[in-house]
């Protein structure tokens, strides 16, 4: 009810619908509404505004502890340097040192790239799956089974490409080397190889993601603009690039923030399929910030690396919001 | 430009049929009014003839040219959506723009059409604005826009105006009907609302049921309904219905009710031809065809009790109590019964009409 009541016109759409909506609305505005309610601000005393606070405090207490202090600690642990034991404070020296580390500099390359590449494979194959999905006669069977990767721990699907992997016995392996696509190696130790091997692993369990918020936005396009650039001579392909994509944006900011957000923090498939070799081939920033702080033990450095990363990480995710923000700013 | 041809269509939504072995033949460069309450097909017939619907069987041909299985943008057709249904991210001229864009007309016709459309719809000061920006006329008037911008074979219209406010949507029907007859494109218009399809058409196919219950000019839907539902229907205030019996009385027949006895007129018996001579029918007075009067004019004339008068403006209203159900008349404002009174009618049996009682067509 409350759906036909604030329901736009979009989704008002035969006469019927129109007719029901309005006759719903009627009865409401029949209802005594003054003498119903309460006379305003007697709810809502200024004085009491303490009482508030108080109720929030448990859960801001709670996020100080487990959120907040960390963080803060994360940033005063990036001016010193030392180890579990002494400790000394040295000034900007843990990031001016990175600017010569070449592992680094070649973990923001990987990164990039390999987040690159899983946001156009995940963002292309989620979209197209959920247009062929939408709509079909198996359409809940077809999600349950997409969704079955997403379930999975990512520690779990690691191990699991793992095998699949393997150079003795793994099914890829077997397939691409029949095929004579792969040299003497397996797919994971090769540094030409493993990058790609990678991002399939994450393309596979997070295209799902991609799918069902695709899906979910292409069941809120309007049909009538659809049919109107129909009749207005448009063809199906040409129909979904400049009626459905557009109106898809907004929701495939999320996926794409979500997706960029976890590339940006998500090693467990890493850690599992290739601990960031061979040769240093997979070594994204994220995976050598978790070798610097919890293999070297060198946590000052290791919060600088967490710093500059959180730091691009919010960077690039306000440029993202406004790239996407401009084409359809205002058009709802 | 496009004759029209609706051939044994049918429409089915799984089982159910929306559309009953449809025939309708729209002449070219007339404007056809397709007439019906919600649920009646008549959007699911103007759907299947754009090519956004599936027709279930039977053939829609333009011309000599059967178009059951040509893809909407090769029918040539323009349609204009009852929600306008506008693209939100484009401005005005590109929205009008769309369909020539779509062809691969050149920039600088482009510009040329799109500015002479806006021009003819006085939308030229908004052709740089979005729609979101603009009142609900605009955006019709800019999906009108879009719709004239190419020379179509035909127009579909769904239910263009039906959201605008009462005093717009009396000045777009002018405007609808002056646009058609200046482009004499064909033009199909879809509506629920009978003084819609009146003041419009030049033909009007009235629905109900999914089922075509009758074709023609305005007048005729008007003056000879086919029967008791398009008489029903059409008209403002509706048509008062009164069951009555049948008699034969000498060479008359009389149509007789609890409060009257009236006989038909001569022309009258013939057209009832026979058939129901005897027996229940039902009669149907449009208010307008009905005089009232405090006195009784003649031996004839229909005694009630005046239940209540509504002004409406220029006319009166008045609700006329009989023994068993009310009817309404229309009369001038001057009338000057008061409600609980005692009233007598004068129908204008040149202009009432009976009904059969059972399947409801007209005996005239």
């Amino acid at each position: 009810m409350t759906e036909t009541l604030t329901g736009i016109d979009m989704s008002v759409r035969t006469p019927e619908d129109r007719f029901r909506a309005r006759k719903v609305s009627t009865e409401v505005e029949a209802r005594p509404l003054s003498a119903a309610l309460p006379p305003p601000g007697r709810l809502n005393p200024a004085a009491r505004k303490a009482y508030y606070f108080y109720l929030m405090a448990p859960a801001i207490a709670l996020l100080a502890f487990i959120s907040l202090y960390p963080f803060f600690w994360l940033i005063v642990m990036a001016f010193q340097k030392g180890d579990m034991g002494a400790v000394e404070w040295v000034g900007f020296k843990n990031f001016t040192d990175l600017a010569s580390d070449d592992r680094f500099l070649s973990g923001w390359v990987l990164l990039f790239r390999y987040s690159t590449m899983c946001l156009f494979l995940q963002v292309s194959i989620g979209v197209l799956l959920a247009v062929v999905v939408n709509g079909s006669r198996y359409e809940r069977f077809l999600v349950t089974a997409l969704l079955m990767p997403m379930m999975m721990a990512p520690a779990v699907a690691g191990l699991l490409w793992l095998f699949l992997y393997n150079g003795t016995f793994g099914w890829y392996h077997w397939i691409f080397h029949s095929l004579g696509l792969l040299g003497s190696g397996s797919i994971l130790s090769s540094a030409k190889t493993a990058m790609y091997a990678i991002v399939l692993v994450d393309v596979w369990q997070w295209t799902p993601l991609i799918t069902l918020i695709a899906l979910a936005g292409l069941k809120r396009v309007p049909r009538d603009q659809i049919e109107a650039n129909m009749v207005d001579g448009a063809s199906p392909f040409r129909n979904f690039f400049a009626i459905v994509l557009p109106n898809l944006y907004p929701v495939l900011l999320i996926a794409v923030l979500l997706r960029f957000m976890d590339n940006f923090r998500f090693i467990d498939h890493i850690l599992v399929l290739t601990g960031g070799g061979p040769a240093n081939a997979t070594k994204i920033l994220p995976v050598y910030l978790f070798e610097v702080a919890f293999k070297f033990f060198d946590l000052g450095r290791g919060a600088a690396i967490a710093l500059v990363l959180l730091v691009v990480t919010i960077i690039l995710g306000k440029i993202l919001v406004g790239v996407f923000d401009r084409p359809t700013a205002g058009g709802r | 430009m496009a004759t029209v041809t609706i051939r044994n269509v049918w429409k089915y939504y799984g089982q159910t049929p929306a559309v009953k072995d449809l025939n309708v033949t729209c002449p070219d460069g007339s404007f056809v009014s397709i007439l019906g309450p919600s649920g009646c097909g008549k959007s699911s017939t103007m759907r299947m003839i754009a090519g956004l619907e599936h027709i279930s069987a039977g053939d829609i041909l333009f011309d000599s040219q059967r178009i059951n299985d040509l893809a909407p943008k090769d029918r040539d057709v323009a349609m204009v959506f009852e929600n306008y249904a506008l693209y939100p991210h484009k401005t005005v001229f590109e929205n009008i723009a769309n369909p020539l864009r779509l062809r691969g007309t050149s920039d600088a016709t482009i510009k040329e059409r799109v500015t002479g459309a806006a021009r003819l719809l006085e939308i030229a000061h908004l052709l740089e604005r979005r729609p979101h920006e603009l009142s609900g006329g605009q955006k019709q008037r800019v999906a009108i826009g879009r719709a004239i911008v190419r020379e179509p074979k035909l127009f579909l219209f769904d239910e263009p105006i039906a959201h605008l406010d009462a005093k717009l949507r009396a000045h777009m029907r002018g405007e609808i009907k002056h646009l058609q007859r200046n482009l004499g494109t064909t033009m199909i218009y879809v509506t629920h609302d009978q003084l819609e399809a009146l003041s419009m058409a030049d033909f009007i196919a009235v629905m109900h049921d999914g089922e075509l219950q009758q074709w023609g000019t305005p007048s005729e839907i008007f003056n000879k309904p086919v029967n008791a539902w398009v008489a029903g229907f059409v008209g403002e205030p509706a048509m008062n219905f009164l069951t009555c019996d049948l008699k034969r009385r000498g060479d008359d027949v009389v149509l007789s009710h609890r409060n009257f006895d009236i006989p038909l007129l001569p022309g009258q018996v013939r057209q009832l031809n026979g058939a129901a001579q005897a027996g229940v029918a039902r009669m149907g007075v449009r208010p307008d065809a009905m005089t009232v009067s405090m006195t009784r004019p003649s031996e004839a004339a229909i005694e009630g009790e005046i239940f209540v008068n509504e002004l409406l403006g220029g006319d009166m209203l008045v609700e006329v109590q009989l023994a068993d159900s009310r009817i309404r008349v229309k009369t001038t404002p001057e009338f000057e019964g008061k409600p609980g009174e005692t009233c007598y009618l004068t129908v204008n049996r040149d202009k009432w009409h009976v009904f059969d009682a059972g399947d409801g067509h007209a005996y005239f």
